[in-house]
């Protein structure tokens, strides 16, 4: 004879599964959709970060009110003993299709021995074509950034080929290259018509920290502008991203919003499905209450049984939505080059919401329901 | 002359609001331990009322009902260790819970399933071989002592019974009866029935005839 407890929470589902099978199915299909459709919304802060990812290696300064760099301001930088060197850059932006809109990632004009250092400085890798070299304007570009544009090797890019475009010229696209920083990187060339258009562009200059003193060469940096040192702006990895947090401080107010009131409603729709299940077992309920069962007992053992199921139910629904949007990542985004992170712990959190309202409101449904359960009765309406 | 088990004292139990219906009118009933006392009566005659009250199962309207020597609580919907431990009840039907076996249908009513003691029991009952089958595989008869052996397996000091049989034929009604008398051990035995002939081996018989009781010569 085998012989266990048989209010352990699991006899009932695992011998019931089909009177389990509707609040299963509830709670898992709205967690998958709720983990679906809250999970794309960190593309935004994806793609912001590949895009800044440039300025955890080096730190951008700006003149504030010149175009160029005056001598004060070179002897300033060239006196920061935490940087290596610094490279004059002039800066555009590359535009592309993001989920929504469009994303910008940076488009660094340097010199044409500057230009591969800077990429190799990020740690991107040539996957396609060659480095940007040579008397023509050129460009070498993240390979996302050019999936999502739709151009490859040999493709051109500015305003002569396209009037909407930002980038003025023409530039051939030479090279892909792949790593964690979005951007693109080129050369002017040594063309009068270059000269004419980007010799008026700003110029910026890449700070490149010696090994492990970032923080101490934004320091000085930072203590240098503070200070009576000439007006120039400091463009580093925690002013973009304040900037970028601004734009995006408002979407956790929707994903709260979105996972509250899905919780809420499944909830409504698990309470219905939890008395009616109720209902359906009140006579067990009323004999073993009229046998010497106590209430606390039966009701620890339906809420363990309505939490085995919230929380499993859970945990398939959040499985097969992030084993959806792996697929959904593979076969439709990356080919677009939209960055998405699959798995998303804020939106597995938010879905979390569901089974702990489902469990409270089930709690609360059973409570009332044993608290009223009149074993006489209804064994009195049970009997022939 | 020992304690008594059980002791109505003045029961009155009426149903209903406006139109109340008396159940039992002013009884009084002690039953001592080891005593086989039945009960008979009519339909409608209050026989259930009677055992539900003992049982702590429906508060008196007046009078008193104890249970070694103390009233059962007030909120019946709570359940009750002691009813558990030291009270079985065979209901008409035999109610087991359908998605547990024969042997957790009996073992439920155990702090810790003890195993021997629900063979055994089993045994003594005839249904040993059926403490792995659910239910539903039973016969009426096999259900019903199965719900006997639920009622006894805690060793309760009191057991009642309310109509055990009818659910059953006549021989295997007497068979039902004999098993529960046998297997009680010491408990004292409460049993309702509207037929005499389950009621044989009673020590004590008593006539419940519109919620009143009389002794029955």
């Amino acid at each position: 004879m085998r012989l266990r407890n048989p209010l352990r929470p699991w006899v009932f589902l695992a011998r019931r599964p089909g009177r389990a099978l509707p609040t299963a199915f509830v709670i898992a299909s709205v967690t998958l959709l709720l983990v679906v459709v809250i999970t794309p919304g960190n593309t935004f802060r994806s793609t912001l970060d590949a895009n800044l990812a440039a300025l955890d290696v080096f730190t951008v300064v700006s003149p504030a009110r010149r175009a160029g760099f005056e001598p004060a301001l070179r002897d300033l930088l060239d006196r920061n003993r935490f940087a290596e060197r610094w490279v004059p850059v002039k800066a555009l932006w590359v535009r592309y299709p993001a989920i929504i809109g469009e994303g910008s990632c940076p488009l660094l004009l340097a010199r044409p021995e500057e230009a591969r250092a800077v990429l190799d400085r990020l740690g991107m890798k040539l996957v396609a074509g060659r480095h940007a070299s040579g008397p023509e304007p050129v460009l070498v570009l993240h390979e996302d950034v050019a999936r999502a544009r739709g151009i490859g090797i040999g493709s051109r890019v500015g305003t002569l080929v396209d009037p909407d475009d930002i980038i003025p010229g023409s530039f051939e696209v030479v090279g892909l290259v792949r790593g964690p920083a979005r951007v693109a990187v080129g050369i002017v060339g040594a063309g009068v018509l270059a000269s004419m258009l980007h010799g008026r562009l700003p110029t910026y200059a890449l700070i490149y920290p010696r090994p492990g003193l970032k923080e101490k060469s934004d320091a000085y940096l930072h203590a240098a502008r503070d200070g009576t040192a000439p007006a120039f702006q400091i463009i580093d990895a925690a002013y973009a991203r304040t900037r970028a947090e601004r734009a995006l401080k408002n979407l956790p107010l929707l994903v709260r919003f979105l996972s509250i009131a899905t919780a809420c409603i499944v909830s409504l729709v698990v309470m219905l499905l939890t008395l009616l299940s109720f209902q359906s077992r009140l006579p067990q309920f009323a004999i073993l209450l009229a046998i010497g069962q106590r209430r606390g007992r039966l009701l620890r053992s339906v809420t363990l049984e309505l939490s085995m199921l919230a929380v499993g139910s859970w945990l398939l629904g959040a499985s097969v939505a992030l084993a959806g949007l792996a697929v959904y990542d593979v076969v439709a985004l990356q080919p677009r080059g939209i960055l998405i992170h699959v798995w998303d712990p804020g939106a597995i959190a938010a879905s979390a919401t569901i089974p702990v309202f489902v469990i409270l409101a089930g709690l609360a449904v059973l409570w009332r329901g044993m608290a009223h359960v009149d074993p006489v009765s209804i064994i009195q309406q049970r009997l022939p | 002359m020992s304690e008594p088990i059980v002791q109505a004292r003045d029961l009155w139990l009426e149903y209903g609001g406006a139109r109340s219906v008396r159940a039992l009118r002013g009884l009084t009933l002690a039953v001592e331990a080891g005593t086989f006392v039945g009960i008979m009566g009519p339909s409608g005659s209050g026989k259930s009322s009677l055992l539900y009250a003992l049982a702590g199962l429906r508060r008196p309207t007046r009078g008193s009902v104890a249970f070694q020597g103390a009233a059962w609580p007030e909120r019946i919907a709570h359940g009750s260790d002691r009813r558990r431990s030291s009270l079985g009840f065979v209901f008409q039907e035999p109610f087991l819970v359908a998605h547990w076996t024969v042997g957790e249908n009996i073992a439920v009513q155990q702090t810790k399933p003890n195993a021997a003691r629900i063979q055994a029991l089993a045994a003594s009952l005839g249904i040993e071989r059926l403490l792995d089958e659910v239910p539903d595989r039973l016969s009426a008869g096999e259900r019903q002592r199965a719900s006997i052996a639920r009622a006894l397996v805690n060793d309760p000091m009191l057991v009642l019974a309310d109509e055990p049989t009818s659910c059953l034929d006549t021989d295997s009604g007497r068979n039902a009866m004999s098993v529960l008398a046998a297997a009680r051990r010491k408990a004292a035995l409460v049993v309702c029935s509207h037929d005499a002939r389950m009621l044989s081996g009673a020590d004590i018989r008593y006539r419940l005839e519109d919620g009143t009781l009389s002794r029955d010569d």
